[in-house]
This record gives structure tokens, sequence and C-alpha cells, in this order.
């Protein structure tokens, strides 16, 4: 499996985790997992730090923009640029 | 100088200033008095208590200054609670009317078919009322200035009514305390159901500083936005803070324009108050603590980054000076002075446990084991009931159990908050044979009965629940089975 394809495997396990299969379906992948209620800070969170430690990788939200990282594809393709993976 | 005085001439003094910025939009204290005064103006005279459906929009803040100016009770309510739960406060609080904010147009109509007799009132439709708005118009006179809801251990929520006096003698000691300038950008992070957002509001409004309304995307990550508009004043939880930290926001000089940052609503880790300092290396860091039945906060220290301290936690410092603190025999906290309220909304139970009259001053009983350090600083030591803070809330455990048990037909279950020390979340024990749609059951009933806050991250279920020596839970043991 791609990097890519195995952090939206681990992002789609704790969402259905929480709301059961059927949220894959319904999901903007555009807005904000937190604003949109399907997770909130300290899940997104804890998912984060799950992420960071299953893909060894070591990020830096400094200067993130928390809209464009909590959505669902935001944070894909901010955890998959080349700077964030060693 | 009561409050509403103090705002008044501060609107007047500032009026082309920057009151609040909110929604990329800035909304000068004349434009302020303006839609506060539309929105008064419409409110009739026997509206003594004002509830306010909204979040973080001009509306919401246009609503609270309307209540100050004509010395109305205001109760701000949660839009993210669950129904139940609101409905619970707004019983409690006995408003004749709800001021709510256009986008909780679904939520107003469910309240409207439980509440026939509450005139509710669309925030957005009075500030597009295009009639001159009577300037100074009328005045009701209340003795409570505001009415906040906290966890109670008998399953239903406590309103703690904060009278005019108690704020007003808040708010007369920050602002000698704290001195802003109409140069300073305040954060606004808390959110409104949170006391520690009262002060936000009206230290920077009583000096004509502008408050900076953070997105909701932004509460949790707010790196970004502090740096964008170059905050000078701080405000949040320390839990914010350590998020912070996690994410590799607190990196050396980070936001060098922050000349005060304040903590409160938890005990504030020594080695994160370090971490902020070296982020934020102009700035004062203020640690204050106080429980909402004393006023948003009541005592303060400021953190010395050059002194080496084997503390765990920064200490809560002396009392305000018009404030007196006292320990009963076991080292629990007595809180006295002009900001202790009078007593709880309604239940009498709550009033009697917590108001201990002592040598005819009336103190209340913090709840807070704290112990006496050097230079007269107090310390925060522990709880004396099973009360822990989440985000900085206070959760009754006892609340979640009573919710719970009677959910699961009378189960015997215990609830604790993980890690130990510094709380992130919720764990449920359950004395049944597992059963994972139960589980969930519980869950998606808790969550709309609760704060989201106060709804456990897990459930594990035991066979027996593991008694101490004196036959109560065992709360230790339970820590153990959860690193498992």
């Amino acid at each position: 499996m791609s990097l890519v394809n195995s952090i939206e495997h681990t992002i789609n396990t704790k969402l259905i985790d929480k709301h059961g299969a059927e949220v894959l379906h319904t999901l903007d992948k555009d807005s904000s997992l937190i604003s949109s209620g399907l997770l909130d800070s300290l899940d997104f969170i804890s998912m984060l730090m799950e992420l960071e430690n299953t893909f060894n990788l070591d990020i830096d939200f400094e200067d993130a923009d928390p809209v464009q990282f909590t959505s669902y594809s935001g944070l894909v393709s901010f955890l998959c640029e080349p700077n964030n993976a060693e | 100088m009561q409050l509403n005085q103090r705002l008044r001439k501060g609107f007047d003094l500032y009026s082309k200033n920057a009151a609040i910025y909110v929604d990329n939009t800035y909304i000068t204290y004349e434009q302020l008095d303006i839609k506060s005064t539309y929105i008064n103006d419409n409110l009739s005279s026997q509206f003594t208590s004002v509830g306010i459906l909204d979040y973080r929009s001009v509306g919401y803040y246009c609503a609270v200054v309307s209540c100050v100016l004509s010395s109305r009770t205001f109760v701000p309510l949660g839009t993210k609670l669950p129904l139940n739960r609101l409905i619970s406060i707004i019983e409690q609080s006995q408003l004749s009317c709800i001021l709510f904010g256009s986008q909780y147009k679904e939520l107003y109509q469910k309240l409207q078919k439980r509440f026939p007799r509450v005139s509710f009132l669309c925030i957005e439709e009075l500030l597009s009322l295009t009639s001159q708005p009577k300037l100074h118009s009328s005045n009701t006179k209340t003795d409570v200035a505001y009415i906040l809801f906290t966890s109670g251990t008998t399953g239903t929520p406590k309103g703690v009514p904060i009278s005019w006096n108690n704020l007003d003698s808040y708010v007369t000691y920050m602002d000698q305390f704290l001195p802003l300038t109409p140069d300073d950008r305040v954060s606004q992070v808390f959110d409104p159901t949170f006391d520690l957002s009262i002060h936000d509001m009206f230290i920077t409004w009583t000096q004509g500083a502008c408050l900076y309304v953070l997105p909701e995307t932004a509460l949790f990550a707010p790196s970004k936005f502090i740096k964008q508009h170059e905050l000078t004043i701080w405000f949040s939880v320390p839990s914010t803070a350590s998020i912070m930290s996690k994410l590799g926001m607190l990196k050396k000089a980070s936001y060098p324009s922050l000349r005060i940052s304040l903590f409160c609503g938890e005990a504030l880790p020594t080695a994160l108050a370090d971490n902020w300092h070296k982020a934020a290396y102009n700035s004062k860091i203020i640690n204050l603590y106080g429980p909402t039945e004393a006023t948003i906060a009541c005592s303060h220290y400021e953190y010395n980054p050059s002194e080496s301290t084997s503390e765990v936690y920064v200490p809560i410092g002396t009392a305000f000076p018009h404030m007196n603190f006292c320990t009963d025999k076991n080292g629990q906290l007595l809180i006295s002075g002009p900001q202790v309220f009078s007593g709880y909304l309604s239940n009498t139970e709550h009033h009697s446990a917590s108001l201990h009259v002592k040598n005819n001053i009336q103190h209340y009983c913090s709840g807070d084991l704290v112990r006496s350090g050097p230079n007269n600083n107090w310390h925060y030591v522990s709880r004396i009931d099973a009360q822990v803070k989440i985000q900085g809330y206070r959760v009754e455990l006892a609340e979640i159990n009573a919710k719970s048990s009677e959910f699961l037909n009378n189960a015997l279950v215990q609830t604790i908050a993980i890690p130990k020390n510094q709380p992130q979340s919720l764990t449920i024990f359950i004395c049944a044979p597992a059963d994972k749609k139960v589980a969930d059951e519980l869950l998606t009933y808790l969550a709309q009965q609760l704060p989201h806050y106060m709804v456990p991250k897990k459930v594990i279920w035991i066979d027996s629940m593991p008694l101490n020596s004196n036959g109560k839970i065992d709360s230790n043991t339970l820590h153990l089975l959860t690193e498992k």
C-alpha cells in the first residue's frame, strides 16, 4: 500500500470506529473534521499522534492553516508532503 | 464605578477604535454601541433574564453588551449542548427571552416548541431593523449579571448566578492588575459557556483594546492566528498550550508580539510554562486560579522563568487583595470576599455543602486541597472529591456514573479520568459481560445527555469492581487496568 493509502486507511478506521461504516459515504473530504463534529480536538490530536508513530513522521504544524489540515483531504496531503515524511 | 458605566465610558472614549475582530471583520466601539442599542430597543423591560444562543459571531457579542448596558441577566446557552441539557438550563434560569443567531434556527425551533411562553428573537433580524436607535435606552435592574452552569453530582447541571457586585469587584481589580492600552490585541479563545470568556470581553472593552475572536477551527491550533494578528495578550487553559506543544507550535521565539499570557481553568505544569516562555519570550506568564462561584478568578501568580523550582505545577499564588483565602482542618481552600456568589440557583443541597459561615463571614468551600508555600503563595494539591477538569471544564464523575447506571438498569459503573495527573479523556468501567452494542448505545445516549467533554472515550467491561480496604471503589486499580 502507498503512504497515501495507508494514511487514509488509518483515518478511515478511526472514523468508522466512532461513527460506523456509513460515515465514509457521507463524508465531505474538504471540510474540517472538527467543525463538522466528526472528531473533537482530542480525538484529532490522538489520531495525529498515532499517524506520526505509525508512519514515522515528524510533522511541523507551526505555520499550518488549521482550516486546511483538519479536513480529510488536507490532512492526507499535508502528511504526505516530502519534507514531513522521513 | 459599575460595569455598565465603565463600558459606556470606554465606548465614548474609544468610539473609532476597533472593539472586536470576528469572522474576518472589524467592529468599532461605536458600531458595537449602536448594534447593541438596536437589540436593547427591541427588548421589553419585562425581559429581565435573557438567554443568548449563539457562538463566536458579531451578534453574540452585541447581545452580551446589550444585556450589560441595560443591566439584564444574561445566560450564555451552549450551541453544542445536547437538547436535554439546554432545556434543563433554560428551565432553571427562568428565561423570559432568548436571543438566537440565525444559524441556530433549527435548534431555536425545537426549543420554541418546548417553551411556548419564552420570546425568541433572532439577533440578525434585530440588527437589520433600520429605525434610528434611541441611544442609552431603558434599563431594567437585576442583581444577577450572568448565570453559568457547571456539572453537578446529582445528574443535573448546577446554576451559578454571579451578581453585578461580584463582577464589578473582579473587573475593577483586573483593570488595575492588567492595564491594557487601545493598542492591545487580546485573544478570545474561551467558549461563551466558560466564565473566562467574560474576562476576555470586559477587560478588553473597559480599556479600549480589541478582542480577537478565534474561529472555531483555529482554537486548538492557534499558532497561525497569533502570528497573523500579532496578538499581545493571550488567555487560554493550559491544555491548549499543551496541544500546541505537541504539534510543534511552541518553538523558540515564535510569538514575540505577546506581552502577557494568562492561564487558568486547570493546573499549569511548570514544564509547560517554561516552554511557553521560550516561545513567547517577551511575555509575562500569569497563572490565575478561581472557581466559577468566586467570579472568574481570585488568585494569581507570576511565573518566574529564571527561578529554578522542583514544583511540578506553577503555584496558584496569592489571593487578590480584596479576597481572602484560608483552609479548613483538612486543608481545603475556603474563599471569602466580594467576588463570592451567594448560592446556587435552585438546589439547596449543593448550597449548604459549599457555603459555610465562619466568624460571621460566608466562605465558599472550593473542594480544592491546597498547601501554603514560600512567600505566602498557595499551591494546588488535589481535589477532595471526584471532580476532574477536562480541558479546563469541570466534570463531576458522579454525574456521568449516575446517567450511565440509569441507562444500564443500575449496573455498577465507575468513570475515571486519564492520565491521572493531567486528565485528557474519560474511561468508563462497567461491571457486566462485554457487549459492544450496549457500549455503543450507552455512548450515544450519553452524547445526547451530556456536554461532549463529559462523554467517555472508552468503555471497559469488568467482572467485578476492585475495592480498597475501606470498601470503596479502588480507582488506583482501575487506572492500572487502563494501562494494560
